[in-house]
Parts: C-alpha cells; sequence; structure tokens
C-alpha cells in the first residue's frame, strides 16, 4: 500500500523540554520558533536601516554614541564609506533571507499547511525540525560577520563580482564576504528541506475530500512558491560555488583578465562578471515572488471571513498564481538591462515582465472583488489584508516603468527602483505578515491580540511606509542614486534635499509604529482575550481544531473534507458560513 | 509499495547494451571530424537518448504515471536549456567585444 | 489522477516524492554548472582538443563502468521487489564496486591531467576555464559518486542484516541513476563536444 501518512502516533505523549519546546518536530512549533527568529532578525534588519538613513539624511553630523556601539565602522562619529556599504548589504540579505522568508514562507507555512489540508504533520517531521536549526547558525553566521576583521559583506544582497570575488577589493570582501556565502549556503540547505516538506505534504497528506481546488489559497501560495523556490535555488549554489573558488581557489570563473585590484595585477583571465549576474538573478528573480505569493495568498485568506462572502474568482487567482510563478522563472534578464545585454535578449525579458503585470493585475482586482457586496468586519487583520491590495497596486506601478527595458536605462540603480522593491517584498509581505499575525494569533496562543494597539499599529504603518517609498519613486526619478554614501555633495540634487529628510522621519516614524505591534505581542499572550476555536467564524481547516491544537492536530479522527474553502453566505445554511467539514447531507455543498 | 510488473533482470541487461552501443556510437562519431553542427545535433540527440532510457528504464520512470517522468523531465531540461541559450549571448558578446 | 485528499495521487510514497523532487534541485545545480561552461565555451577564443587532452578510451571505460553500475542497481532493486535479499546484497555491493572503480579511474584522470600542468589557475593551453570547469564539474560528480557508494555500502551492511525493504533499495537506487544520469550529460558536454 502506497504509505501516505507520515509515521507518527497521534497521541501526545509526555516529551522532555528539549525535544518538545528546542528539537521539536511538531510542525507548528516549529512554525513558531521560525516566526520568532525571523521577528528577531527583522528588528536587526530595522536597526540597519535606520543607521543607513541617518547616514543618508545628516552626512555631516557626528553620532558620538554609534562611535562606540561601532568602533571601527563609525570611526570618531562618522560613517565610513565602507561601513555603510556593508550596512546597505547585510540590511537587504538579513530582510530578504532572515526575516520576510522565515516568517512568511517558514513561519505562516510550516504552522498553516498541516492544519488547512486537514494533515497530522508535514511528512517529514525530522527534516523539518533540521530545517530550523540550520538557520539558527546561517543567521549567527551573518549576524557574526559585522565583527570580523574587515566587516560584513559589503557587495549588495546581489555579491556581485569582482568585488566579492576578490577578497582584497573592498574591506568586507575579505572574511564578511565568506561568511556572507556560508550563511546564504545555509539558508539554501535549509529551505530546500522545508520545501521539500511542503510539497509532499500538500500532494501526498491532504485529509480525505480535500481536493486541490478545495485548498485555501494560502496553501495553493506556498505551494507554488515553493515550487519555484526549489526549481530556482540550485542556480545560486552553483554560483556560489564557484564563486568561493573564484575566492579561495584561484579559480577565474568571474574574473576577466587586466583587473587591477588594491594595487595589484591579477592573474586571473577568461572569466566574466556577466555569469554570475545570470545565475544570481535566475535565483533572484523568482525568489522575491516567492516572497509575494504567499502573501497574496495570506491576503484571500484573511479577506474573506472579513467579507463573509466567497473568495471571487477562486479557480481564476490559482491560474493567475501558477502563470506568475512560471513567468517568473524566465525574466530574470530585467535586473540586467543596464549590463549591455543584446538589446534583443532584453526585448524577451522586457515583454515577459510586462506579461506578469496582467495575472498580477487579476489576483489584485480578485481580492477587490472580494470584498463587493460583503459585510464587512473591519478588523485589525482586514485593515492590514485591505493594506496590502493598495500597497500591491501601487508599488506595481512602478514595476510598469522599470519593466520598460528603455525606461529602466534612467531608472536603474536610482532610489526609484528601491522605492518600488519595497512596496513589493517589503510591504505587501509586511503587511502580510502582519495580517496573518492578527488572524492567526488566536489559533496559535488561544488568546486575541487587542484590537485597539492593532488599529494604532495599522495606520502608523501603512502612513509612514507610504510617506518613505512613494517619495523615494520621485526622489529616484529626479536622479538619486542607490546605495551610495552621500548625495550631498551632489548639486543637481538641490531641488530634492528635502525629500531624504521627509523619508527618515517617517522611517523613523514606522519603526516606532512596530513597537506596538511588540507590546501587542507580549501583553497578549498574558493577558489577551482568550479565544475559542473559530474566533472569526471561519471556515477553514484549521478553525475545526482546538486554539492552539494539540500534537498531532485533529485528535482520534482526521478531517474530512466535504466542500470548498470559502463558502460563505450558503443560502441553504442556517448560519452565514459553512466550515469545510460539514458533510453534505446536513448542508448542501455550493463549492 | 507500489504493484506493478517487476523488471524481468534480462530486459535491464539488454539497457544495458543500448546504453554501451550508443556511447559507443557517440565516441566514434566524435572522432570522425564532422562539421560542428551536425556532430552537436547527433551528440545532443544521443545524449538525451541515453538520459530517456536511464530515467524511463532503470529510474522506472516509464511506470509512474506519466505526469512525474514530464515534470521532472520539463523541470530540469528546460531550464537548463533555458539558463543556456539566455547566457550564451552574453558569451558570445565576451567573445566579440570582451567585457 | 485521485487529487480528491486521502490519496496520493501521483501513487507514489512521499520518500519516493521527496527523492524526485531532491534530483530535479540537484539536476538543476549540475544545470547551473553547465550553463555556465557553456557560457564560457561560447565566450572562449579557442579551447583545448578533447581528442588530444583526454584519454578518450580511458573515459569510455569509465562510461562503461558507471553505466554497468547502475544496471546492476536495476538487477538489484528488482530483486528487492521479490524479495531475493541475497541478489540484492551481491547487486548493491557490486554497484559500489563500481562506484569505487569509477572514482579511482577519475582519480587516475585527474593526476595525469595534472601532470600535464592542468591546474586551477592555468594550464598550458592557456584556457584557465578549461580547467576550472573541469575540476569543479568533475569533482562535484565525483563527490555525489563517492555519497552514493557510502550509501551503497550502508546499505548492503542493512540488507545483509534483513534490515531493508524494496522501497528503501528503490530509493538508493534512484539516486544511483541519477549519478550515472549527470555523467552522461557530462561526458557528452565536456568530454565530446
Amino acid at each position: 500500500m502506497t504509505q501516505v501518512a507520515p509515521a507518527e502516533t497521534p497521541v501526545h505523549q509526555k516529551q522532555r523540554f528539549l525535544s518538545r519546546y528546542v528539537f521539536s518536530t511538531d510542525h507548528k512549533t516549529i512554525g513558531i520558533q521560525y516566526y520568532l527568529t525571523g521577528g528577531l532578525m527583522g528588528v536587526l534588519g530595522a536597526f540597519l536601516a535606520a543607521l543607513i538613513r541617518l547616514q543618508l539624511t545628516w552626512p555631516t553630523t557626528q553620532w558620538n554614541f554609534l562611535a562606540k556601539l561601532f568602533p571601527t565602522g563609525m570611526e570618531g562619529g562618522f560613517m565610513k564609506p565602507e561601513f555603510y556599504i556593508s550596512l546597505v548589504t547585510m540590511h537587504g540579505t538579513i530582510m530578504i533571507f532572515f526575516f520576510v522568508s522565515l516568517v512568511l514562507v517558514s513561519g505562516f507555512g510550516n504552522y498553516l499547511i498541516p492544519l488547512q489540508v486537514g494533515a497530522r504533520d508535514m511528512a517529514f517531521p525530522f527534516l523539518n525540525m533540521l530545517s530550523y536549526w540550520t538557520i539558527v547558525p546561517a543567521i549567527l553566521i551573518a549576524a557574526a560577520s559585522f565583527f570580523v576583521e574587515g566587516g560584513a559583506a559589503g557587495s549588495g544582497w546581489t555579491a556581485y563580482p569582482p568585488l566579492s570575488a576578490v577578497p582584497s577589493a573592498a574591506p568586507g570582501s575579505g572574511l564578511g564576504q565568506t561568511l556572507w556565502l556560508l550563511a546564504v549556503a545555509l539558508f539554501i540547505v535549509s529551505f530546500t528541506m522545508g520545501s521539500l516538506n511542503y510539497v509532499t505534504t500538500v500532494v501526498n497528506l491532504r485529509a480525505k475530500g480535500m481536493s486541490m481546488m478545495r485548498m485555501p489559497l494560502t496553501v495553493w501560495s506556498l505551494l507554488i512558491a515553493s515550487i519555484i523556490g526549489l526549481l530556482a535555488f540550485p542556480a545560486l549554489t552553483a554560483a556560489a560555488i564557484m564563486l568561493l573558488f573564484d575566492r579561495h581557489l584561484g579559480t577565474s570563473f568571474y574574473l576577466p583578465a587586466g583587473l587591477f585590484i588594491a594595487g595589484k595585477l591579477l592573474s586571473n583571465q577568461g572569466g566574466s562578471p556577466l555569469l554570475w549576474q545570470h545565475l544570481f538573478w535566475f535565483l533572484g528573480h523568482p525568489e522575491v515572488y516567492v516572497l509575494i505569493l504567499p502573501a497574496l495568498g495570506i491576503t484571500f485568506d484573511v479577506l474573506v471571513p472579513f467579507a463573509r462572502r466567497p473568495a471571487f474568482g477562486y479557480r481564476v487567482t490559482v491560474y493567475c498564481l501558477v502563470a506568475i510563478a512560471f513567468l517568473s522563472m524566465v525574466v530574470w534578464g530585467h535586473h540586467m538591462f543596464v549590463s549591455g545585454m543584446n538589446p534583443l535578449v532584453g526585448e524577451f525579458f522586457s515583454i515577459g515582465t510586462l506579461l506578469i503585470t496582467i495575472p498580477s493585475t487579476i489576483i489584485g482586482v480578485n481580492m477587490i472583488a472580494s470584498l463587493w457586496g460583503g459585510k464587512l468586519r473591519l478588523t485589525t487583520a482586514a485593515f492590514f489584508a485591505i493594506g496590502t491590495i493598495s500597497f500591491f497596486g501601487f508599488g506595481g506601478l512602478g514595476g510598469l516603468f522599470l519593466g520598460n527595458a528603455a525606461a529602466d536605462i534612467q531608472l536603474h540603480d536610482t532610489a526609484f527602483v528601491v522605492g518600488h522593491f519595497h512596496f513589493m517584498i517589503g510591504g505587501v509581505t509586511m503587511l502580510a505578515i502582519f495580517s496573518g499575525s492578527y488572524y492567526w494569533f488566536p489559533k496559535m496562543f488561544g488568546r486575541k491580540l487587542s484590537e485597539l494597539l492593532g488599529k494604532l499599529h495599522f495606520w502608523m504603518t501603512l502612513v509612514p511606509f507610504y510617506g518613505i517609498f512613494a517619495t523615494m519613486h520621485f526622489y529616484g526619478l529626479a536622479g538619486a542614486p542607490r546605495r551610495y554614501y552621500n548625495l550631498s555633495q551632489y548639486a543637481f540634487l538641490e531641488g530634492v534635499r528635502w525629500m531624504p529628510i521627509v523619508i527618515t522621519v517617517f522611517a523613523f516614524t514606522l519603526i516606532a509604529g512596530q513597537l506596538l505591534f511588540l507590546v501587542n505581542l507580549v501583553w497578549s499572550l498574558w493577558a489577551g482575550e482568550k479565544a475559542e476555536a473559530n474566533p472569526w467564524e471561519a471556515t477553514t481547516l484549521e478553525w475545526s481544531a482546538p486554539s492552539p491544537p494539540p500534537h498531532g492536530n485533529w485528535g482520534e479522527n482526521e478531517p474530512v473534507v466535504h466542500r470548498g474553502a470559502y463558502e460563505y453566505g450558503n443560502p441553504d445554511a442556517k448560519e452565514d458560513f459553512v466550515p469545510q467539514t460539514v458533510p453534505t447531507h446536513q448542508v448542501p455543498a455550493h463549492s | 509499495m507500489e504493484s506493478h510488473e517487476s523488471q524481468s533482470y534480462g530486459a535491464l541487461w539488454k539497457i544495458w547494451g543500448v546504453l554501451l552501443v550508443l556511447t559507443a556510437i557517440m565516441v566514434f562519431v566524435d572522432a570522425m571530424g564532422l562539421p560542428r553542427v551536425l556532430l552537436l545535433v547527433i551528440l545532443i540527440a544521443a545524449m538525451l537518448t541515453k538520459a530517456f532510457f536511464i530515467s524511463s528504464q532503470f529510474m522506472d520512470l516509464k511506470h509512474e504515471k506519466l505526469a512525474v517522468g514530464i515534470s521532472v523531465a520539463f523541470s530540469i531540461l528546460f531550464f537548463g536549456a533555458l539558463l543556456f541559450a539566455l547566457i550564451a549571448p552574453d558569451g558570445v558578446a565576451v567573445l566579440h567585444g570582451g567585457r | 489522477m485521485n487529487w480528491s485528499g486521502g490519496v496520493a495521487p501521483l501513487g507514489m510514497s512521499w520518500q519516493k516524492l521527496m527523492m524526485w523532487i531532491f534530483i530535479v534541485t540537484d539536476g538543476l545545480l549540475f544545470a547551473g554548472f553547465l550553463a555556465g561552461y557553456g557560457f564560457a565555451r561560447t565566450g572562449a577564443r579557442s579551447w583545448p582538443d578533447q581528442q588530444e587532452v583526454f584519454h578518450l578510451w580511458f573515459i569510455s571505460l569509465m562510461t562503461f563502468v558507471l553505466i554497468s553500475s547502475s544496471a546492476t542497481m536495476a538487477t538489484s532493486v528488482a530483486a528487492a521487489r521479490v524479495a531475493d535479499w541475497k541478489k540484492v546484497a551481491s547487486m548493491v555491493l557490486a554497484t559500489a564496486g563500481g562506484g569505487v572503480s569509477f572514482l579511482a579511474m577519475q582519480a587516475y584522470e585527474w593526476g595525469s591531467l595534472i601532470r600535464d600542468g592542468v591546474t586551477l589557475g592555468s594550464n598550458p593551453w592557456n584556457v584557465p576555464a578549461f580547467g576550472n570547469y573541469f575540476f569543479l564539474i568533475t569533482g562535484f560528480h565525483g563527490t555525489h559518486v563517492l555519497i552514493g557508494t557510502i550509501v551503497l555500502a550502508t546499505l548492503a551492511i542493512r540488507v545483509r542484516a534483513r534490515k531493508t525493504t524494496a522501497a528503501g533499495v528503490e530509493l538508493a537506487g534512484l539516486y544511483w541513476h541519477f549519478v550515472d544520469l549527470v555523467w552522461v550529460f557530462v561526458f557528452t558536454l565536456f568530454y565530446l563536444v
């Protein structure tokens, strides 16, 4: 007989502290571990952003207290250029890999997938535990890289050679870059282990009656994100291995002849940085969709119960997610429009990129239409979900400009790009993290988060975020380059000197607003309003398990599914929602 | 365990023979000094044929659902070929311009 | 295919599904290396002539050994399905032996090239990319063969103790055939083209 279920006993046994809370193989514990770890890294990433803002806004100010924290990088209270670019590098690396991916994909993914498909746990719980414990050394290594000689890597999260390939090129190109590569390699291993579990669990372990088209959109989006991650990461692994060879073994995969670095003519020849760019972005572009697709899925899952009506265009949304995923794998060259590529190849990438707009817009419209005619319950989670649509739309507009190869010549490497991607992988994802947090906190901990603090948190996130990153679009249009250490010396930016100040004020407001969330989180864990199994009156499977669910999720009997994920407003039902487990002889199925 | 006909040992060693013949053909063709494009076509065709035999017969893909084989083959071959096809023009450019 | 839940739609255990997905990712890793190699060769003014540099008869012998080891592995999987554990053990050992032979021959090949002056940094034909990709790709392939050989040796011990299932042997077989498959591509694209 084909083995379908994992070899786990559903009966809860008394476990020692270490195996229950530390090396747990329970997907819910692992999910929370990922969530908290990622959250911590998000705080670190925000701190790095604050330092970046200080330098960009007030480059001539002497920051004595910072000199105490960073004696080498901020010697005498003034930021060194190499410290600045290592801040930019690590902010990007930490936020992308160790915050958003960890919280959204690993945290929510691990917690929700078995619960939403009706499984007792992931397919291979031991591997799942290993995937978390591979991430821990990765983040320790990334954090440690700040304190080694030369400081953290300074070649951007994109790690272009020769800056990343020649250890003597810049202070951060030495041990800092090696540690960066090690941390990213461990991340890839962890992510691969996790994705193997996700895909296998969704394919093989769905409960009886949980057909693919009855799955919540969160699961669809995580499944699709896992698949493109699995397909795209190996190219980066290959590229990183070649980079390590170039750095330490004298090869010339990326290094052409004639490089004169740190006063020496290098003996390398025959390589090209273009190869790194291609291999990196082959991963780099799908990576951002790995981040944003789960955010879109979660947004649907949150919007629908608070609109009390079915998701609009569920099937079409699924097809669009698949279309976006496929297209995302063939458009990586739009990050390289200024590399001097063959214009025909550039056109291919440009057309592909602009095509992504179509399924993306359809998804955005489906989100709005999912509110149409609904009986809105405007909870904090709903606010954040609606905010996600707003960020997705606005940020997407910028993508139209950047996807056009000709326009990108002007906009590449300006603050316009920074504004655009922060909306997409910072804004949409962050709001989805929050909407998911407010929505699923009761399931995870049996208590609700404070609505008052939550609504305040929402406004202190949405408004400043627009203030920062919408302004950045215009700053970039005015010509402000990204990754530059000091823009105050350029006369052509005279007319827009006020922009970085406005951005920084909003940035600190945004950071302060997040404190509200942290306070809410901690306070509610102990003193939040108690929540029953289904406080939001939602239909998906996780709400038919207790809050929080026990080990094995479902007690004695696994759930059987009889209807789709979003049956709200079924005219044959007494209540305005019908959970997925209600049999059809009690209430006829309408999905 | 999946229930299907067990592969007879003889059939497996027949495949072994086919693979060896293909390999021999490839090595001989390589030494013949054919025009470049023709050589590439023959070698790649033979390579893919060998790959097909190994995956469908040895790895038993022909007994699995068709979707599995197609997904595996498509994932590796399509994206591998795509990577090469879109990177190669830059290789040509490096050759001519030196970047 | 039954996608309605409660069954495995692809008729495959989760272990086998995971192994196939892993094979795809590992295959794409080699695809990344080979794409880089393709880039380097398209952009290279000249490339060493394989007929001169390699002992192609020797490499063909290596290919013969690996293909034969794949045949013995497939035989062991078939034997496991009919619970002929004696045959399983002997075939697994033969496969492992093939792996060891392949590695020894690869090491010999490396040694002879290094003696000819091929290093990671330079070679007599002044095309560093050749040495770079040769050692990278054959090195990674060889590492996969080594890991596979160790797995097979462990498997052989467990088969002797009758502690394995046919499914377990099949999983090991999938990995080994994958290693052979990679060699098919490497042999053609690096040694022949």
